[in-house]
């Protein structure tokens, strides 16, 4: 992982993940609904030719659901080699944390959500989760629409 | 360094483009033994691939080619005819050439292949010279011929290039990307009045049309390479089976993509040897039956309406209807009854069911573990059919359509809930607006399932919103469409709220994730740039088909009472999903409650340790595609419920849910849905139970359970009734 994070938020919280792995932040695509798709799942978007998969990570994350009246933006990402697109709230700025530790998640996370984060970066006046990509993508099979399947695999 | 790998891999690439033209060439030469030309060509392509080896210092391959050169040498001068013993040992030469370039393909080596038995054989045949020797009449006429042919055949090679498939495909990409651009352009510029933008806009839309097609016809190549093995192929089985055949080809110049050709090569393939091994007959028999002794089995390529047409042709003894019928009645894969209602060209498709293949029509020539059904899979999953004419005594003709590129596919667009899906038009057989009063079609419910009643056949009807769950919020009335397709061997109706257009659309690849569900094949992009998702029609029907709860009443040709003693007792498992599953009970075994601890895996396959003994695992869930749910605690503690089927030393353990009864089970009001695992099904006590088709699942487990000698089939005598009375009772 390099130092440099691309940050956004969910729901209050700011969130990081590895810059490099950052395509770009796109808003007010068309999403098409992919009916019986896994919970998470938030349809497909046409990125300049290309079908992408678009994750919701509220949802994986166990987070409520966006406010309706608000738009989400998205963050293209590659993961495992495969293109796909995160909504998110907002879209924040790169932040590097060279020289800062990464401490672990605090017990006090609720489960699906401290699966999915690496640690936290302690920033001027807020928290930084670094987010586990892989995991929050559900990428390496590690996807389940069974959230408790999916702790009872990272015990 | 990497400048050499380069060049030992176009070394091989050739070679192996030269060894198919050879193989052919060796075999046309047994036909035309004096020409010149074609010994030439073998000449010189195994002299490009002797000097190409000594430049790369491959000494085995140099020395084997050598040899082979000093044999053809001999040939094309003319002091020596070919014959079948010849031909056998440069064949046998060209298999080992290729051998080592395969070896030299992965590891970059020779490896140790031995050459010297060939090179032996060679020599053998070499210093049989003087048996050979031909008179020097003969040299002057072929010369003669040879001139008078004119000169030999001008290469490709001097006109065309080289290009890596991935270029290709990325070409076609972006074409497709391209399009899609100028389809939008199109719309913005549909309402403008600016004549100079209507131009350009009309001239992209040329420009890119003409790219697509150029791109696409690069990714073309003649068939004719696909079949350029098949007299070898064709020669060296009939040899096996002791059978005379002649090959014939025609249209090898006509162009399939390139990803299509190599999707059919298998089925292809496998409709030759069948049709040498059980198509044509022994040179006795076709000589009693008036035929001339050598049979003569065509392959032939054309355009038919926009599509490849590929026929394999035989003059053999052709398809015994009748036969074909007591095999499907007898492997239950239809009911008489079901039979009588069919015409004789259905009767022969029955060939293509999974699970038709007879163990006796299997011979290690043709029964290679590729039945006919997987040739009709592998035709169906490229967008494909297969069918079949026989006539007895008189031959029979496989016909493959086959579409001429994947990439892009002619597509219906429809309208659920709200989003806009596509059918394949390959799937699609007539649609019908059931309000309408169309040609006899009526939607009727039989209990709850809704059936499709089309003239005197009924189909089984779904709704696409159903089949998505995307729920009934929709206007009150009937279904505005109904979508009759096909898929497999089956019809039914889909529903949808609208039918908009037939496009042709370009097919993106999804992801495994998606379309794991079998609902999805792929997605493509509309004219809005929206995407839109290709629907599964063969997944849709496979997933939502079994188990649809239709009575056996609703099949107007299956009133008709079963076999006699048409009851017999069944036991009622559970799977997943609250589906119930009807096992014959004589079939049955034991029933067992094992803990789960003793689940292992051998191969990445699931065995138990049952009686000293290991035995497969069968999970009946996943085998009737039911989704693996998580096991709670408490079943987890319960353990694992498994019903043994035993016969002779194999045993077979396949896992359920629960067992819940046994029954009466009458035959007659099995309904005819069928599917992989699943024979039909019925009602038992109320509920819609699933009829496990044994045979298959035990298949499944153990591959060998009904080979060797002929046991007895399980006697209800060996059931352990009392236990199976306890775990029923639990």
């Amino acid at each position: 992982m390099s130092s440099q994070l691309a940050t956004f938020t969910l729901a209050g919280a700011l969130y990081g993940i590895d810059m490099l792995r950052v395509q770009e932040a796109l808003r007010g695509q068309a999403r098409t609904t992919v009916p019986l798709a896994e919970p998470g799942i938030a349809g497909l978007i046409n990125l300049r030719g290309q079908v992408i998969l678009t994750i919701d990570l509220r949802s994986r994350l166990g987070l409520e659901p966006l406010a309706a009246d608000l738009e989400p933006m998205m963050v293209v990402v590659q993961v495992d080699g495969e293109v796909m697109s995160l909504l998110v709230d907002d879209v924040g700025e790169v932040v590097n944390v060279k020289g800062r530790r990464l401490e672990p998640p605090p017990d006090t996370l609720p489960t699906p959500l401290r699966e999915m984060i690496l640690g936290v970066y302690q920033l001027e006046g807020s928290l930084l989760l670094a987010l586990d990509i892989e995991r929050a993508t559900g990428a390496r099979g590690c996807f389940s629409s069974d959230t408790q399947n999916f702790t009872r695999s990272f015990p | 360094m990497g400048s050499m790998d380069e060049i030992v891999h176009e070394f091989v690439v050739e070679s192996y483009e030269n060894l198919d033209q050879l193989d052919q060439d060796l075999v046309a030469l047994e036909g035309k033994p004096g020409s010149r030309e074609l010994l030439s060509r073998i000449f010189r392509t195994i002299h490009t691939i002797k000097g190409t080896c000594g430049f790369l210092a491959f000494g085995r391959l140099e020395s084997l080619a050598h040899a082979g050169e000093s044999l053809l040498s001999e040939l094309r001068d003319g002091r020596r005819v070919i014959n079948q013993p010849t031909t056998d040992v440069l064949l046998r030469m060209v298999d080992t050439v290729r051998e080592i370039l395969a070896s030299i393909e992965t590891c970059g080596a020779e490896g140790d292949i031995g050459v010297e038995a060939v090179i032996e054989q060679i020599r053998a045949v070499l210093d049989d010279a003087a048996t050979q020797s031909v008179p020097e009449v003969d040299i002057a006429l072929t010369a003669l011929g040879t001139m008078a042919d004119g000169s030999e055949p001008t290469t490709a090679s001097d006109s065309a290039i080289r290009v890596d498939v991935d270029v290709l495909d990325d070409l076609m990409r972006q074409v497709g990307e391209l399009v899609l651009v100028r389809n939008q352009i199109t719309r913005l510029v549909g309402g403008q009045f600016d004549g100079d933008l209507v131009r350009a806009s009309a001239r992209l839309s040329l420009v890119a049309a003409e790219l697509q097609e150029g791109v696409m016809r690069a990714r073309m190549q003649p068939i004719g390479h696909l079949w350029a093995r098949m007299p070898r192929v064709v020669r060296d089985l009939a040899a096996v089976c002791g059978h005379r055949v002649r090959l014939e080809v025609v249209g090898g110049e006509t162009e399939l993509d390139r990803a299509l050709l190599e999707a059919v090569k298998d089925p292809l393939v496998h409709l030759v040897r069948n049709a040498v091994d059980h198509g044509i007959e022994d040179a006795e028999t076709r000589v009693a039956a008036g035929k001339p002794a050598e049979g003569v089995l065509t392959i032939r390529a054309y355009h038919a309406g926009g599509r490849v047409v590929i026929e394999v042709e035989d003059d053999g003894k052709g398809i015994d209807a009748d036969r074909v019928v007591a095999v499907a009645v007898a492997r239950g894969l239809r009911t008489p009854s079901q039979i009588a209602a069919m015409s004789a060209a259905d009767v022969l498709q029955l060939l293509f069911l999974p699970g038709f293949s007879t163990a006796e029509a299997l011979t290690n020539v043709s029964g290679r573990g590729v039945g006919l059904d997987v040739v009709h899979t592998k035709t169906e999953a490229i967008g494909g059919t297969v069918e079949v004419e026989s006539r007895i005594g008189h031959g029979t003709l496989w016909r493959l359509r086959i579409p001429l590129t994947l990439a892009i596919i002619s597509a219906i667009i429809v309208e659920s809930a709200g989003e806009l899906y596509c059918i394949p038009a390959v799937h699609v057989l007539k649609f019908i607006a059931p309000d309408g009063q169309s040609a006899g079609a009526t939607v009727e419910h039989v209990g709850v399932a809704p059936v499709l009643r089309l003239r005197d056949t009924l189909l089984p009807l779904l709704g696409l919103r159903d089949v998505l769950e995307s729920g009934h919020v929709r206007s009150p009335g009937v279904p505005s469409v109904i979508a009759v397709l096909q898929a497999d061997t089956r019809c039914f109706g889909l529903i949808v709220d609208r039918v908009l257009d037939t496009e042709e659309i370009v097919v993106k690849p999804l992801t495994a994730r998606l379309t794991g569900a079998g609902v999805y094949a792929g997605a493509t992009l509309l004219g809005d740039g929206r995407v839109s998702l290709i629907l599964d029609v063969p997944g849709i029907a496979h997933r939502s088909l079994i188990g649809q709860p239709m009575e056996a009443d609703l099949e107007p040709t299956a009133v008709s009472p079963g076999p006699v003693g048409a009851a017999n007792q069944v036991l009622v498992v559970g799977i997943a999903g609250g589906r119930r599953v009807a096992i014959p009970l004589p079939a049955v075994t034991r029933l067992e409650r094992l803990s789960r601890d003793v689940v292992e895996h051998v191969g990445g396959r699931e065995v138990v340790q049952y009686r000293g003994g290991i035995v497969p695992l069968v999970r009946l869930g996943g085998l009737l595609g039911q989704r693996v749910a998580c096991v709670g605690e408490d079943l987890e503690q319960q353990g694992l419920l498994v019903v043994m089927f035993t016969r002779g030393s194999h045993t077979v353990a396949v896992e359920v849910q629960e067992a819940l009864d046994i029954a009466d089970d009458d035959v007659a009001r099995h309904s005819q849905i069928n599917d992989r695992g699943v024979l039909g099904s019925t009602v038992l006590g109320g509920r819609v139970t699933e009829l496990l088709d044994v045979r298959h699942t035990v298949l499944t487990g153990d591959r060998q359970f009904f080979d060797g000698a002929d046991v007895a089939p399980p006697d209800t005598t060996d059931v352990d009734r009392a236990v199976l009375g306890a775990v029923v009772g639990l």
